[in-house]
């Protein structure tokens, strides 16, 4: 079902490239939840002016700091000199711009530097199209992302950490940098304790259908949990779609070189799956053949 | 309100100047801001739309044309 949101926020649905964007109105002014991929920078701009009619964008604000979320800030303040709000936790990496923190480089993506003008931190209560929200910390697909809840809507605006099918990827647990499962169960066990009617996703549709959500997420963090090697299998494929989603389409042969230029998949199938590198190419593909996150058109792939 | 259709998006979000049309999934920038919040007549609507000139561009494949996805 889809849910019934206040008329103060409006759901912009993007895909997979791009998360969503959130736009509150305010009056003659208006706030911005998340800005989309860079290659999709003139589109968000034109969508955020299409539905500001005339008003202000005065506040740019972000639940985390991947590609796919915070690729329009820069396009985003260049046109309508907004206050950029980021969760204080990426302080360091965006001020520095470090391309390895923000997984730029690791997963092979592009973004456009910008410099936030304020923090917000877990705790800390927003005023959003009139409605009070409350930054949680969400620590687990990204250690330092939050989301946004409103106690007195029951609205959730979860980023990836949890979506209605899943949720991002766990990138600390894979990069051996902090106990991702432990802080995704925990994230997961905490929202799911939150009187909840509607949650807006980073990516897909607004859903009301919660109970649902939170099993099958429960249901796949115990899988990962049971098997490391799931988890990592399950990165390299998101990582590869992904990549290839900008990509659009590369011929077949030039296809392992790609797969080969994702520090990320080397990475993770050296540390956990040890695969030859021609095994995790035919098997990527496969895989990815099948479920047609790629498509075989011409003696090129293309993605799905 | 009863939702179900998908959204069209393809993940190639970029407008065409010179039909105002998404290159990917052929809405203009009005249907896919108000997709969100259109319920499944609405959306049929903006879906039938989108295959009408899907079939006036290229009424062979209904696929964009090489050119036109070409945004690297
Ligand atoms: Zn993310």
């Amino acid at each position: 079902m889809t849910p019934i949101l206040p008329d103060s926020l409006l759901v912009l649905e993007r895909g997979w490239l791009s998360a969503n964007n959130i736009l509150f109105f305010e009056g003659e002014q208006a706030t911005l939840v998340d800005s989309g991929y860079v290659t999709h920078a003139g589109q968000t701009v034109a969508l955020v002016g299409h539905a500001l009619a005339g008003r202000q964008l005065t506040r740019l604000v972000n639940t985390h700091s991947h590609s796919d979320h915070i690729g329009g800030n820069a396009a985003l303040k260049a046109a309508y000199d907004c206050e950029i709000i980021v969760p204080a936790g990426l302080h360091a990496a965006i001020a520095d711009w470090d391309e390895d923190a923000l997984l730029l480089s690791p997963l092979g993506q592009q973004s456009a530097r910008f410099q936030h003008d304020s923090l917000i931190s877990a705790g800390a209560e927003i005023a959003m199209g009139g409605l009070n929200w409350q930054a949680l910390a969400v620590p687990g697909h990204d250690m330092e992302a939050l989301a946004y809840y409103c106690p007195e809507k029951r609205i959730l605006i979860s980023g990836d950490a949890l979506w209605e099918n899943g949720f991002g990827v766990i990138f600390p647990e894979l990069f051996g940098e902090a106990d991702g499962l432990l802080h995704t169960r925990q994230t997961l066990e905490m929202l799911s304790r939150l009187p909840i009617d509607a949650i807006i996703p980073g990516h897909g549709r607004p859903f009301a259908s919660i109970d649902e959500a939170f099993e099958r997420a429960f249901r796949r963090i115990a899988q990962f949990e049971n098997n490391i090697e799931q988890l990592a299998w399950h990165a390299i494929k998101v990582g590869v779609s992904f990549a290839m989603l900008e990509r659009r389409s590369i011929p077949r042969e030039r296809f392992a070189d790609f797969v080969f230029s994702l520090p990320f998949a080397v990475d993770v199938n050296a540390r956990f799956l040890g695969m030859t590198p021609d095994a995790l190419v035919a098997k990527v593909e496969r895989e990815l053949l099948l479920v047609n996150a790629l498509r075989l058109e011409d003696g090129m792939f293309v993605a799905g | 309100m009863s939702a179900m259709l998908q959204s069209p998006c393809i993940n190639i979000c970029k407008m065409d100047a010179a039909s105002g049309l998404c290159i990917g999934c052929w809405r203009t920038i009005d249907e896919i801001t108000v997709w969100s919040r259109s319920d499944d007549a609405a959306r049929s609507h903006i879906l039938a739309a989108v295959a009408r000139r899907r079939m006036e561009n290229e009424p062979e494949t209904g696929h964009p044309t090489k050119n036109s996805t070409d945004h690297d």
